[in-house]
């Protein structure tokens, strides 16, 4: 399987990344992000990434361990100000505003980016409670049938309320995995967040977990905007419209998750998802 | 030569033997490059022949010294005997005393003209003993060491597991620290039990849990108007309760903010500076607490009495309340801090991206996911609280008032202990017996504190592990 | 050709050796096509019955190889999930093979018609066309082979080019039996029969073309079928 490549006539040993490969930018973009450099102290840990994040499409962020995934997606909704040597250059954009702008109160910011994290994280409390959380923050419930109707339908749209629905008062915390996942997930979608953030998601997961996961974040799509990092190549490609591709802090490719996984365009790209030496 | 010495000296050769053990090893193997056919490692052989050098010649000669003085004094006796013609056996003791206090006047040299032939003789007898004892000692234990040495080395071959025994010695030794531990707890238990029980047999223990009166003083003598004495712990209970409570509602709100402060907002700077200072505090001494609290704190809390046309006594519950939940506000809040910095940092971000402020989360996840450490860390500080001596002697009082009013003087459990057994005592005199009785009450409250409070720590701790 | 570029592997070299495989079967695979489509050619054109009986039985191998490689790429996709020029190999060579196969009928048909055409004497010039046809198609085999080897675009674009070339001769060919039978009635039976062959042979260039867009499809990841060959240049010379 040699050939191949070299028959790319690709000329050089080392392989250059300079500007992203493919179409990082879109008409319909709801958030959009500008030479975005990140440090963490005196270490950059993002180099200059430009791309869009498409309306109600999924975008898949893949790369190697470590070449700024999550850092990036913690940028979208400012979670990166809890790591107090994290400092954000750049611009980044929902819907015009800019996200580190003055004007943007990074709590209400994250009220409409919402983040799901790689490990299911229920709070200690009752799977009721632990969708009602955000909405009581947020005061989007005036009286108790209304917010019981936001956390069924948050859960029902994370397709867990039947699997729950008699046990609602029962620890969140003891849940399996799968359901704790999508017990996060139905708690993100109550505050009804315009964006949906997800790092790994579904790394601890078994196969039947993952695919329920997967098919929701198929059906989420249709309302939200969602960004997926993820380890999985076929799973990147199973739910995503649009890949994007880091190596090393910096935004290799972006394109059509169809055509990154069959035709990537650029070596790195290629090298990464079909398992080769970089 | 001396025991300390001979420790040394074994010590001595446990170390040469340490060398000999590797040297014969690498022998053993034949050459250092055949050291790996080995089943262990050269320094184990040699930490295995020092250790079988060390230990049992110096279990030897703490034996030999626990019993030494004993069968000294009896060959001694029966030698003072022989020379008394058998009728001084009343003072046998003094007589004893009296040769050895002699002997010693001889080794040192001293003048001895006082003394008497037999006495003289007595002593002479009493020197040589010990000196042959000494030289007996000093034979054994050397060969001991040196015996246990020489079969060691034999025995180290090709296959012998110098790994292994070395593992079994470990935890042997390591069994025998916690060992030691373990019966001193059980002594003092025991002790305290025993005396309770006869203390016990002499005021009944319903009279002791429920009596509301607390005059131990005067039942020492039977003459004294009221002699009856009053054995009602009640006072004390309630004394020691309401300055635990006073105590505990100081403390337990400034530490919990202390430590959320420390474990939420401050930087790392202020974290660096603030924590040492708050294990300054937990370091201070109480007996300096209880100088602050009697002569800084309770003054000032009369003086603002005064002021507000309030009489405070001068010893009032109040001021060593407060100065007993400053000393135990660092348990508080060190433990909290913990208990909240074991909350998964997956938790705080899981509320925070879902648009929580910093205190909405703290409040309503952070808090409860780390209130079992938060009370563990408060019945840890309660049990602290109610064994606390120094400040409550200093700055409590004496009078068993039963009341609970904190601007009153209480007593407390502990000073009572103190106050019972400082002096001259009796062991036989309920007021003595009494001290014990309190150090069990107050034993059983703190261990079961203890307890529960480990428990809810450790059932914490499963969760997030 | 030449390249100085560092091929790089898979972090699974096991991988590695099973696309290998493929390829190497794949070759096999081609090679014995080849041998097929000379032997059926040989066969029709000396009317060597015992050749054209021996070309029939050896279909059945081509055959067994075809089920063979389809199992193989299967197990591929299934255990390794390949992506992105992994995949395109994988489907490339699945659809080369199928082709192949084909290719491999059509020389059985070459050898059936052997019978056939021997008794009805097969005439200078139809020997000629024939010959001509099939040394093109054999040529255009033998360079698809090259191609499945080197996967040189350029290469692959050639074979394409050629299969003009047998279609302007099969068109030719066709023209000359239609006006020949015009002529002499009598030659039409036999006409047919030959055409046939011819037909064969077209089809097999046919095939070949197909081969080689696939294996375009492989290298660039660009579809090129049912493209005219302008426009696929253009397509290419954009790279
Ligand atoms: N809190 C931090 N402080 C300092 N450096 C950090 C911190 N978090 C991440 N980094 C650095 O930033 C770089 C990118 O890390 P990041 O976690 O974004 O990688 P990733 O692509 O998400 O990797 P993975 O796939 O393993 O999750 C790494 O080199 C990492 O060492
Ligand atoms: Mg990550």
């Amino acid at each position: 399987m040699v050939d191949i490549i070299s028959a790319k006539s690709l000329g050089s040993n080392d392989i250059k990344i300079d500007g992203a490969v493919g179409e990082p930018f879109c008409d319909d973009a709801k958030m959009s992000m500008r030479n975005v450099d990140v440090f963490y102290g005196d270490n950059q840990a993002i180099h200059d990434v430009s791309f869009d994040l498409e309306k109600n499409q999924v975008t898949a962020l893949i790369g190697p361990s470590g070449c700024g995934k999550s850092t990036f997606l913690r940028c979208l909704n400012r979670m990166n100000d809890l790591i107090p040597i994290c400092n954000v250059k750049g611009s980044l954009q929902l819907d015009g505003e800019e996200i580190y702008g003055k004007q943007m109160d990074p709590v209400l910011l994250r009220a409409r980016v919402g983040m799901v994290f790689q490990k299911p994280n229920p709070f200690p409390k009752s799977i009721y409670e632990n969708v009602a959380y955000g909405p009581k923050i947020h005061g989007l419930a005036t009286d108790k049938s209304e917010l019981d109707e936001i956390v069924e339908t948050s859960l029902r749209k994370a397709g867990l309320f039947n699997e729950v629905k008699d046990r609602l008062d029962q620890p969140g915390t003891g849940l399996s995995g799968g359901q704790q996942q999508r017990l996060c997930i139905a708690r993100t979608i109550a505050v009804s967040p315009e964006v949906i953030l997800m790092d790994e998601p579904a790394s601890a997961l078994d196969p039947i977990a993952t695919a329920v996961i997967e098919e929701l974040i198929h059906e989420l799509k249709e309302k939200y905007t969602i960004a997926i990092v993820t380890h999985s190549m076929q799973q990147a490609a199973r739910v995503s419209q649009k890949t994007a591709y880091f190596h090393l802090g910096k935004l290799v490719e972006m394109g059509d998750t169809k055509q990154i996984f069959t035709n990537p365009r650029h070596e790195l790209t290629e090298n990464y998802i079909s398992g080769r030496f970089g | 030569m001396t025991t300390a010495n001979l420790v040394f000296i074994v010590m001595l050769i446990a170390l040469a033997s340490y060398w000999l053990g590797i040297q014969r090893s690498i022998k053993v193997a034949g050459g250092k490059q055949q050291v790996k056919d080995l089943v262990s490692l050269p320094s184990q052989y040699g930490l295995l022949t020092a250790f079988w050098c060390g230990i049992p010649a110096i279990l030897f000669l703490l034996l030999w010294s626990a019993i030494e003085s004993s069968v000294i004094d009896s060959l001694l006796i029966d030698k003072v005997v022989l020379s008394a013609d058998g009728q001084i056996q009343q003072n046998m003791g003094l007589i004893v005393n009296n040769v050895k206090l002699l002997a010693e006047k001889i080794t040192l040299s001293e003048d001895i003209s006082s003394a008497t032939d037999i006495q003289l003789q007595n002593a002479q007898f009493f020197i040589a003993l010990n000196e042959k004892a000494t030289w007996l000692k000093t034979l054994l234990t050397l060969v001991i060491a040196v015996g246990c040495v020489s079969t060691i080395l034999a025995k180290i071959k090709h296959s012998f597991h110098a790994r292994n025994n070395l593992e079994r010695i470990v935890s042997g030794l390591l069994f025998t620290c916690s060992g030691i531990a373990l019966l001193t707890t059980i002594g003092i238990v025991m002790s305290v039990l025993f005396e309770s029980i006869s203390f016990f047999s002499q005021v009944p223990i319903t009279e002791f849990l429920f009596g509301t009166q607390w005059s131990p003083q005067i039942a020492m003598r039977a003459d004294q108007v009221g002699g009856s004495g009053a054995f009602g712990a009640i006072p004390l209970f309630v004394g020691t309760i309401l300055i635990s409570t006073i105590a505990m509602c100081l403390a337990i709100p400034v530490g919990l903010m202390i430590a959320i402060y420390l474990s939420q907002y401050a930087t790392k700077r202020i974290r660096s500076i603030a924590k040492p200072m708050l294990e300054v505090l937990a370091g201070v001494p109480t007996v300096v607490y209880g100088f602050f609290a009697a002569l800084t704190v309770a003054p000032l809390i009369r003086d603002f009495g005064l002021l507000i046309d309030l009489p405070i006594a001068a010893e009032s519950a109040l001021a060593a309340g407060l100065v007993m939940g400053i000393m135990i506000i660092p348990f508080v809040s060190s433990l909290s801090e913990d208990a909240m910095t074991a909350v998964p940092v997956a938790l705080k971000e899981g509320s925070l991206g879902m648009g929580a402020t910093h205190s909405e989360t703290i409040k309503k996840v952070i808090l409860p996911a780390a209130i079992p450490g938060i009370v563990g860390a408060i019945l840890l500080a309660v049990s602290r609280a109610i064994g606390e001596t120094m400040i409550v002697v200093m700055a409590a009082g004496l009078a068993a008032n039963l009341t609970f009013n904190p601007i009153e003087s209480v007593t407390t459990v502990t000073v009572q202990i103190v106050s019972l057994l400082k002096g001259d005592q009796e062991f036989d005199s309920a007021k003595t017996l009494a001290a014990f009785a309190l150090g069990l009450m107050l034993f059983i409250t703190t261990l079961a504190l203890n307890i529960a409070a480990l428990k809810i720590v450790r059932k914490y701790r499963e969760q997030y592990d | 050709m030449e390249n100085e570029y560092q091929p790089t592997q898979h972090i699974s070299q096991q991988f590695d050796v099973e696309l290998e495989n493929i390829k190497s079967q794949v070759l096999k695979m081609g090679a014995l096509v080849k041998k097929q489509l000379r032997d059926g050619l040989t066969a029709l054109l000396d009317g060597d019955e015992k050749l054209a009986k021996k070309v029939i039985k050896r279909d059945n191998k081509v055959n067994a190889l075809e089920v063979k490689i389809d199992e193989a790429c299967t197990s591929i996709i299934a255990i390794r999930q390949p992506a992105a020029t992994d995949l395109r190999f994988v489907l490339s060579l699945i659809k080369t093979i199928t082709d192949f196969e084909r290719i491999g009928d059509e020389a059985e048909k070459l050898a059936v018609s052997t019978r056939n055409v021997k008794e009805k004497h097969i005439s200078e010039q139809e020997y000629q066309y024939l010959r001509s046809m099939g040394d093109m198609v054999i040529e255009m085999l033998t360079q698809t082979l090259e191609v499945i080897e080197t996967l040189n675009v350029d290469q692959a674009l050639e074979v394409i080019k050629q299969d003009q070339a047998v279609n302007d001769e099969y068109e030719e060919f066709l023209n000359f039996l239609v006006s020949r039978m015009k002529d002499k009635p009598k030659t039409i039976k036999s006409g047919l029969s030959i055409s046939w062959s011819a037909r064969a042979l077209e089809r097999i260039g046919d095939h070949l073309v197909n081969i080689n867009e696939y294996l375009i499809y492989l290298v660039n990841g660009k579809d090129v079928r049912h493209i005219d060959l302008e426009d696929l240049e253009e397509i290419l010379n954009e790279e």
